[in-house]
């Protein structure tokens, strides 16, 4: 197997946040290493060469799923993606961040890549990314100069990039709680069963006033530089009831609004078409039917 | 069906015996090639090709020769020789131009892995690039950049007739009847082309090879390759050397072959290095991206069918051309084509066939054996023909299979030859019960069947020793390679019936080319059938040396002597010895009992120009329902039905079936090789080329049949290659009934089916 | 050339282990270079296909993702350590000789000690949660029909001996 690392590499495991700054910092060309199962591979494939791992996961306080008092909750970044999976007050609170963390990767790869790995590597495709945008979450961003919050749909930048500058980190994500009647889900499409990299994901979120969209968020993944919110399609729905004629236009909007690219995974128009199948299918899932067709 | 044969009652032999090599691997003690470790061992890597097609003008490996930790640096030049059993057109390393994207140019071996990889980086080669060939029908036009401008000079097996200065390197016919007569007499013909895609093997083990020049000129090879005599052949006649300066070790266990690990792959960059390392050996492991873009691919196809039938459904006459993509170099290509033409009218009963088959070169990677060997793609035309005929004439599939299939006696509608221990209604009867194919089914939901049978590798030979040493206890003594399909285990049945001795004293060796004899290769499901006679002929053998010691001990005739849990002892029951004993009683001080079987089987003709000396049969049927929307497949059941003569071990052969199905459905449904437009593979790797996981694999009903061939041992044929033969054909069958959308080319991705049913909904059509 | 190595304590199978690891080294490596424990086997180096699992702090995790650097502390099982105190070999690896699951045995080693953790943690599956569980274990040969029967066969044996 050949290592496409230089010999040099360097390696450290700061225990505090202020030691990872300063190596942050100091290095150019350093990389936060946490669960490593998108970074090692980019690292073997010749995608990038870092000069020095910065291993975070010995960082106390940024592994905890805590509940808040209103009912929100706050992830830290180094909770693994099994734990998301597993957690108990993920899925009464959550559930189709459950549903994310379950579609993502193997049992294996679940057990080492984190919630932060996931949302910083920036990919597209990211599974755990629909769904934290879609629920409103905040990014919490820590750095050598302090704290700020960045609201996540903002966090993305391209393809591999985020609002991170070099020395900061993100040191978890917090959510609060939905309004009343809210509900969500996720879809992820690929050609096998499980264990693809998505060609088409997503997630929404609706608050009902009886059979009335009060509000929703409709989240795209894979069809755009970054997760995407279909604006335009959410616009269609917001204040009207939902009937099979309402979801099909917003789905075909959603279609036409996003702008995926052709490539190995998918081309473009398949692509699109998926999203019109994807965002109908998130509305029956939320109001718990069987959309016609 | 008729069974020519009585069911000999057997305490090992059809019994679901646990692997004998099953705790080594559960509990990793299992060795494989990459387990042994080398004193003094250097590491190689290996510089590849960026270009499909080009010219190499230079080639400056001095800087790479100054990293320090690097003992060699080899190209072309440095081991000027061509391998290739069918074709012998394969450098060892490119010498005048790269035909391929990830051919090998150059090799450093270094003291570690990472100084290699750092030095052929620093290897500097000059291509000029020429136009590639990216597709199997562009490389047959009068005007095709030629791949091999050598070609007619290149020394090639007799049943190759290449056609210089083109990109045909082989080319075949199987003619019965008149087909032009046929065509006249039928009330309709079709005609259709299909195009079935490339594909690779996937082994969970990578391949690799480690090489030891000694002073003395001898070459050890370590490799998990399928055929250690024939390696052994091809690089005599590559090298020019003899064939006892070359010793080929096989490690205890393959991870996985299908077909891929048999050749010329990592041995000969490896040889090349070892030449130049002052007798150190050199270990080259390839890495997965490797393993995709340069071991081995399967060979895509075009398959144009023209079949005339009577309006009853009878199959009057089938023209089948197929062009088979062998890629840069020929590998197996031609023998792939052969096979591919024996069975490219099917098993069916028709008296005027014409099959030509091409084998082609392109500028894609090399294709060559990989399970199935030419049928899987033979089969995607004219199974899915019989569909689309069976559809047309308002005649079920089942029923039309049936009325046209071969029998006991019938006549090789390709070679010509009688067949005998012929399973095929069977087959296809038991599959369409086991999936219910009467039973309606809700929209988008449907059931294909397809069915096929293939020859072996014939004639060709294999030689057993069966060793009983002082103690009783026994080895048997063969060149057959355990790739995972238990063979050890099979022969170990074998020898443990025929000697009377129970499984437990039985083990059986691995491959070594200095030791254990002579076998022509652990493939075309041959194993079972010819190194089975030659392990039954050798415990017979060793079983008469015996009878001759314990006739004298007891004083009896050898006919009134059996072995029974090792003990020999007269018939009646009235004098037992156990087999030390026995021994002993002759050589106090010690000796050895050698039991020597050969099986060859008395056949006219060479191999691949002679009828086969057993044809295997099987049907697989499918039900799937597709996803209108997104053309996502979910495949509910798969039944697959086998006749393998005999199942020496049924557990063996429900895995050799249930793991055939699974890879047939990758074929069938996700497994899709993309290549950029200069020839570039842009998924090579497990993330984009996409293998069935635990939870695509469906329920699978695994159907054994037994039409006892007497020839084989204790009745058995053969299994390994038919199991994924069938299943990417019924898939297609399936999805025709499931959404009216007939596909002509596969791998059925969601994608591509979407694309399908929307042009249908549009136009009526799928075409 | 500044090569950074740290010093690293940690257990496999039981044992104390330390090296000098650099952080261009998996876990997979030092577990069959330094280590010779070739039990856990090298498919992919990708996290694809699985067969190089092992229980890392309880966990099924792919060593080939897990550099040597961060081992201080840990605690590994692999496919030589599994065998129960006494035995020659677990309930799992019994099911999966009976029941015919081993073909070419190569992403035998990391399918078992991915059945393993996750029995750990749900010692009752239903098929379907045993398919996913081992969606990150590629295999080739056995198509998964007899390995997910001797998954399920063993975590019978293993409540059975439980009870």
């Amino acid at each position: 197997m050949q290592l496409k690392t230089s010999m040099e590499l360097q390696y450290s495991e700061p225990t505090t946040l202020g030691e990872a700054f300063t190596t942050l910092s100091k290095t150019e060309g350093a990389k936060i290493f946490a669960g490593g199962t998108d970074l090692m591979v980019s690292i073997r494939e010749g995608k990038i060469a870092p000069n020095h791992l910065v291993n975070i996961k010995r960082i106390p306080g940024l592994d905890r799923v805590e509940v808040h008092k209103k009912g929100g909750l706050s992830i830290g970044a180094l909770v693994t993606v099994g734990e998301v999976e597993a957690s108990v007050a993920i899925r009464k609170s959550f559930p189709m961040l459950t549903d994310a963390a379950h579609e993502l990767g193997s049992f294996q790869v679940r057990n080492r890549a984190t919630l932060g790995g996931n949302l910083c590597n920036s990919s597209p495709s990211a599974d755990l990314a629909q769904p934290l945008v879609a629920l409103g979450a905040i990014a919490k961003i820590v750095g050598p100069r302090g704290r700020r919050l960045v609201k996540l749909e903002d966090f993305f930048t391209a393809p591999g990039r985020t609002v991170l500058r070099r020395s900061e980190i993100l040191a978890g994500v917090k959510i609060s709680k939905p309004p009343r009647n809210s509900h969500g889900a996720f879809l992820k499409h690929g050609p096998r069963q499980c264990m693809d990299i998505a060609t088409v994901n997503a997630a929404v979120l609706v608050e009902m006033n009886g059979r009335t969209c009060k509000q929703c968020k409709i989240v795209l993944g894979a069809v755009a530089p970054v997760p995407m919110r279909a604006k335009k399609a959410e616009a269609e729905i917001r204040g009207k009831p939902i009937t099979d004629e309402i979801v099909r236009s917003v789905a075909e909007i959603a279609a036409k609004e996003c702008v995926p690219i052709s490539d190995v995974r998918g081309s473009a128009e398949y692509r699109r078409d998926i999203v019109n199948v994807l965002v109908r299918r998130l509305f029956g899932e939320v109001l718990g039917i069987k959309m016609a067709w | 069906m008729t069974v020519t044969l009585e069911k000999e009652t057997c305490t090992t032999v059809g019994k679901r015996v646990p692997r004998i090599d099953a705790l080594e691997k559960v509990t990793g003690r299992a060795i494989y090639l990459d387990d042994l470790k080398f004193s003094d061992v250097l590491y190689g890597k290996i510089l590849r090709s960026p270009h499909a097609h080009a010219k190499i003008r230079k080639i400056d490996t001095s800087k790479a020769k100054q990293v320090p930790g690097v003992v060699a640096v080899v190209t072309g030049r440095d081991a000027p020789f061509r391998g290739g059993e069918a074709i012998r057109d394969q450098p060892f390393l490119a010498i005048d131009k790269v035909r391929h994207v990830g051919e090998a140019v150059a090799a450093v071996a270094a003291e570690r892995k990472d100084i290699a990889a750092r030095a052929i980086k620093l290897i500097e080669v000059e291509y000029e690039p020429l136009p590639a060939v990216l597709d199997v029908m562009d490389a047959i036009k009068p005007n095709a950049p030629l791949i091999h401008e050598e070609l007619h000079t290149y020394p090639h097996m007799a049943i190759v007739t290449v056609s210089p200065h083109t990109n045909i390197c082989a080319k075949f016919e199987f003619k019965q009847g008149d087909i032009e007569k046929g065509f006249r007499e039928s009330d309709f013909v079709f005609e259709d082309t299909f195009r079935f895609p490339t594909g690779h093997h996937c082994q969970i083990e990578p391949f690799g090879a480690v090489v030891q020049v000694s002073l003395t000129g001898k070459i050890t090879i370590w490799v998990a390759n399928d055929a250690p005599h024939r390696l052994r052949k091809d690089l005599s006649d590559a090298m020019g050397i003899p064939f006892n300066k070359l010793r080929i070790i096989s490690p205890p266990y393959m991870g996985g072959g299908f077909g891929g690990k048999g050749g010329l792959k990592v041995e000969p960059a490896c040889i090349a290095l070892a030449m130049h390392t002052g007798g150190r050996p050199v270990k080259i492991i390839l890495d997965r991206q490797e393993v995709f873009m340069a071991s081995l691919t399967k060979h895509a196809a075009v398959g144009i069918v023209k079949t005339g039938v009577k309006k009853d459904g009878t199959i009057l006459a089938t023209h089948a051309k197929l062009y088979y993509d062998t890629g840069a170099y020929a590998e197996k290509g031609p023998t792939v084509t052969v096979h591919g033409c024996e069975s490219g009218v099917g098993p069916y009963k028709v008296p005027n066939t014409l099959v030509e088959g091409y084998t082609v070169y392109t500028n894609h990677p090399v294709a060559g054996a990989l399970r199935g060997y030419g049928l899987p793609q033979s089969s995607w035309a004219h199974e899915s023909m019989i569909d689309m005929i069976a559809d047309k004439l308002g005649i079920d599939q089942i029923e039309m299979r049936l009325k046209n299939a071969v029998e006991e006696g019938s006549i090789n509608p390709t070679r010509g030859d009688i067949l005998t221990s012929v399973g095929m209604k069977e087959c296809i009867q038991r599959a369409a019960d086991a999936i219910e194919w009467n039973k309606p089914r809700p929209p988008n939901r449907g059931v294909g069947i397809a069915c096929e049978y293939k020859a072996t590798k014939t004639p060709s030979g294999s030689s057993a020793f069966v060793k009983i040493e002082q103690d009783g206890t026994v080895s048997v003594i063969t060149s057959a390679v355990e790739v995972g399909q238990g063979i050890k285990t099979i022969l170990a049945q074998i020898a443990s019936e025929e000697l009377g001795i129970p499984m437990e004293r039985i083990a059986v060796t691995s491959p070594d080319t200095d030791y254990t004899p002579w076998d022509a290769s652990t493939t075309a499901s041959r194993a079972t059938f010819h190194m089975g006679n030659a392990v039954r002929n050798a415990a017979k053998d060793a079983k008469t040396q015996i009878f001759a010691l314990a006739a004298k001990a007891f004083e009896v005739n050898t006919d009134d002597l059996e072995i029974s849990n090792g003990i020999v002892q007269v018939k009646n029951g009235s004098k037992k010895m156990g087999l030390s004993e026995v021994m002993k009683g002759k050589w106090k001080a010690g000796l050895t009992i050698l039991g020597r079987g050969t099986y060859y089987p008395e056949i006219e003709g060479t191999m691949f120009s002679a009828r086969s000396i057993f044809y295997m049969y099987g049907a697989q049927a499918v039900d799937l329902e597709v996803d209108r929307h997104t053309g996502k497949i979910k495949v509910h059941k798969v039944a697959a039905a086998h006749d393998v003569g005999r199942a020496i071990n049924p557990t063996a052969v429900e895995g050799q079936i249930e793991g055939g199905v699974i890879m047939g459905l990758g074929t069938g449904i996700f497994e899709e090789v993309l290549y950029d437009e200069k020839g570039k593979m842009m998924n090579p790797n497990f993330r984009d080329y996409r293998i069935p996981t635990a939870v695509d694999a469906p329920k699978i009903d695994s159907i054994i049949v037994e039409a006892f061939h007497d020839e084989g041992p204790f009745g058995a044929k053969g299994i390994g290659e038919m199991t994924l033969v069938s299943t990417p054909t019924a898939v297609g069958n399936a999805i025709y009934k499931a959404t009216g959308v007939r596909l002509k080319e596969l791998p059925a991705t969601p994608e591509r089916l979407l694309r399908h049913i929307k042009q249908k909904q549009n136009h009526g059509t799928s075409e | 050339m500044v090569i950074f190595l740290k010093h690293v304590k940690f257990r496999v199978n039981g044992d104390e282990k330390e090296l000098d690891a650099s952080p261009t080294r998996s876990l997979l490596d030092v577990l069959r270079e330094d280590l010779f424990l070739t039990g856990t086997k090298r498919g992919c180096d990708g996290g694809e296909c699985g067969a190089c699992t092992v229980i890392m702090n309880g966990k099924a995790v792919n060593s080939c993702l897990v550099i040597a650097t961060e081992l201080d502390g840990s605690e590994i099982t692999t496919i030589e350590g599994l065998a129960q105190e006494g035995k020659d070999v677990h309930l799992l690896q019994q099911a999966f000789v009976e029941k015919g699951a081993v073909q070419c045995g190569f992403c035998t080693p990391g399918m078992i000690m991915t059945a393993k953790a996750f029995l750990d943690l749900n010692p009752n599956p239903t098929e379907e949660e045993v398919r996913n569980a081992l969606s990150g274990n590629l295999c080739r040969c056995t198509g998964y029909t007899k390995i997910v029967e001797a998954v399920l066969t063993g975590a019978e044996e293993i409540r059975r001996l439980k009870h």
